[in-house]
């Protein structure tokens, strides 16, 4: 249950961005430089698995990430930006009745960008960021009790988990200061800790399975934004 | 301003996509409990015999086929071999295996001293020839392999009216003959007989008037004068193991086991009553047995038994257990073995009927 509030927390998420952005791009010039050195930076977007071993399971994902982020140098070139996220990826499985897969990571760590070029209406600022990740991949059941029509108990616990360092970098373009897309690629290979009970039940059906292996989950990201500067 | 709504409707797409069939969890690099072409030594078969012998190198047969691995069936040999139809248990000492086949009056020795590849039949000639005149039941106990050119096989005849019957043989393999060493008829019956060699062998036997009673009766001249028979237990045992040195073990399926270390003239029974389902005894203090589900080891000769630490492990359906000595051995039954190299305190899987073996 918890992973669909998730999934629908960020729908929601995902559409007010939209509707922000296209606010922003209805109006008819673009706002004013901003003056404050503090801003937020709200975006999400898709994230496409790049490596080999997480676009086996999912073809796509949704990432969201939410930071302040606070100006330096003389003409507000570099941007850090703290922020926290989150990466989710869901299908459909099938392991001897419906189930669902998910595999979640909560982001935490830091942003810096730096705008290189303006160009009429656009600001180009490459990225570079690195996240503290804690990752858990886990299964919850979709079938119902045939008798009360309610969902039967989840799969407890965490099929893997993790933490672990992922690095981005990528670019940024921002149009009229205040929306921007990003496109980024995303280095993230968690060594995942596989679960005792899954280890078990794997080795009754005689397959051995180690207790830690390290897959590679890095992702290419799309993402729309908004910049909420302080005042405007 | 529709972009936004195109990269909205793409995630939706994208999202939630995936390949039914692959998890994340299988994307980990596995690998397989057991080698799976031991398929064609489980699917469809039974093991019937397995040893470990010194390097590691096991023997075994099953139903259909006779096979040997020294690498725990990482590799291994196998031959189709189908077992004679037996009317008296296997008997089986390294690599000698013997049985009896055919009518029970005038039986065929099926010997193999090749660990089961290839088997030699002979019907000796028994002089006098057994009679079942008189008798209600004539049974075959046991066939015992005593050197290249000896058998000693042992009838238990019973009789409604007068003494049940004994009667031993020594069969020339050589020249396919058979004679009477000894018979009596009293009022006890044969239920094994061990030879450990050409003069001395041991007999376990009760007493068709007391059934109920386990005895034991020692020769020492080839089976011409048995001792009197001593009581063992107040149950009946069948099984009957020879180590060296007069250690002999005693045993009955599922159930009493009592040990002698010298020769039978003392017995020692486990504490408490336990009840085995197999025992194996290694040297004259130490000695395996599987009880209760759980596999229990005696240092002393077989009173005392101490539960082996381990935990995970299938001992509730093993029908067999065998060491090579105190450390090394492996446990087995029907389509499953497992080999230990600590004691038993832990378990390497060698044979297991997974879907993907017998599928």
């Amino acid at each position: 249950m918890k992973g669909h509030i998730n999934r629908y927390i960020l729908w929601v998420f995902t559409l007010l961005i939209i509707q922000l952005s296209v606010k922003a791009q209805n109006a008819p010039t673009p706002p004013p430089p901003p003056k404050e050195k503090l801003a937020i930076d709200i975006d999400a977007g898709v994230a496409y698995p790049f490596g080999q071993d997480l676009s086996n399971v999912f073809k796509a994902g949704v990432n969201a990430t939410i930071g302040i982020k606070r100006a330096f140098l003389k003409k507000r070139r570099l941007w850090i930006r703290p922020e926290g996220g989150i990466k989710y990826y869901t299908k459909k499985a099938d392991l001897g009745q419906d189930m669902r897969e998910t595999f979640r990571s909560w982001k935490a760590g830091l942003e810096i960008q730096y705008r290189v070029k303006d160009y009429k209406k656009f600001s180009f600022f490459p990225i570079l960021r690195v996240d503290n990740n804690w990752c858990a991949n886990q299964f919850s059941n979709l079938s119902k009790d045939q008798t009360t029509g309610t969902r039967l108990n989840e799969v407890p616990g965490n099929y893997l988990d993790a933490t672990g360092i992922s690095f981005d970098a990528g670019i940024m373009v921002v149009r009229a200061k205040s929306i921007y897309v990003k496109l980024d690629y995303e280095y993230f290979q968690p060594t995942l800790k596989a679960s005792p009970d899954l280890i078990k039940a794997l080795y009754t059906e005689g397959i051995i399975m180690p207790e830690t292996r390290k897959l590679d989950c890095s992702t290419i990201n799309l993402s729309v934004g908004v910049n909420l500067n302080f005042k405007q | 301003m529709r972009k936004p709504y195109y990269l909205l409707i793409c995630i939706a797409i994208a999202f939630g996509c995936g390949d039914k069939d692959k998890f994340l969890f299988s994307q980990a690099e596995t690998s397989l409990v057991v080698n799976p072409e031991t398929k064609v030594l489980v699917k469809g078969n039974t093991l019937v015999y397995s040893r470990l012998d010194s390097g590691n190198i096991i023997h075994g047969i099953s139903k259909t086929l006779v096979f040997a691995t020294s690498d725990q069936f990482k590799t291994f040999d196998y031959k189709s071999s189908t077992l004679p139809t037996n009317i008296t248990p296997f008997v089986i000492d390294k690599n000698i295996i013997i049985t009896a086949s055919g009518d029970v009056l005038t039986p065929a020795i099926q010997l193999s001293a090749d660990y089961g590849n290839s088997w030699t039949s002979v019907t000796p000639t028994l002089t006098p020839a057994m009679s079942a005149t008189g008798y209600y039941s004539t049974e075959l106990v046991s066939v015992n392999y005593v050197n290249d050119t000896t058998v000693m096989m042992i009838f238990s005849q019973k009789s409604v009216s007068s003494a049940d019957k004994r009667t031993l043989y020594r069969v020339n393999l050589s020249t396919q003959t058979g004679t009477v060493v000894s018979s009596f008829s009293d009022a006890w019956l044969p239920a094994a007989m061990k030879f450990a060699d050409i003069q001395t062998g041991w007999m376990l036997m009760y007493n068709s008037g007391a059934y109920g009673t386990t005895y034991i009766s020692k020769t020492a001249d080839s089976g011409k004068t048995w001792t009197a028979p001593k009581v063992i237990d107040k149950n009946i045992m069948s099984n009957l193991q020879l180590s060296s040195n007069g250690v002999i073990s005693a045993s009955y399926p599922s159930g009493n086991a009592a040990f002698s270390s010298d020769s039978g003239v003392t017995w020692k029974k486990p504490t408490g009553g336990i009840r085995f389902t197999t025992v194996y005894r290694v040297n004259a203090n130490v000695a395996y047995g599987i009880s209760d589900s759980d596999l229990k080891k005696s240092t002393d000769g077989g009173s005392t038994w101490e539960h082996v630490p381990n935990s995970g492990y299938e001992f509730v359906n093993m029908k067999n257990i065998y060491f090579q000595d105190e450390d090394n051995g492996i446990m087995y039954a029907d389509q499953k073995m497992y080999i230990t190299a600590d004691g038993g305190k832990t378990w390497k899987t060698l044979l297991y009927p997974y879907s993907y073996i017998i599928e």
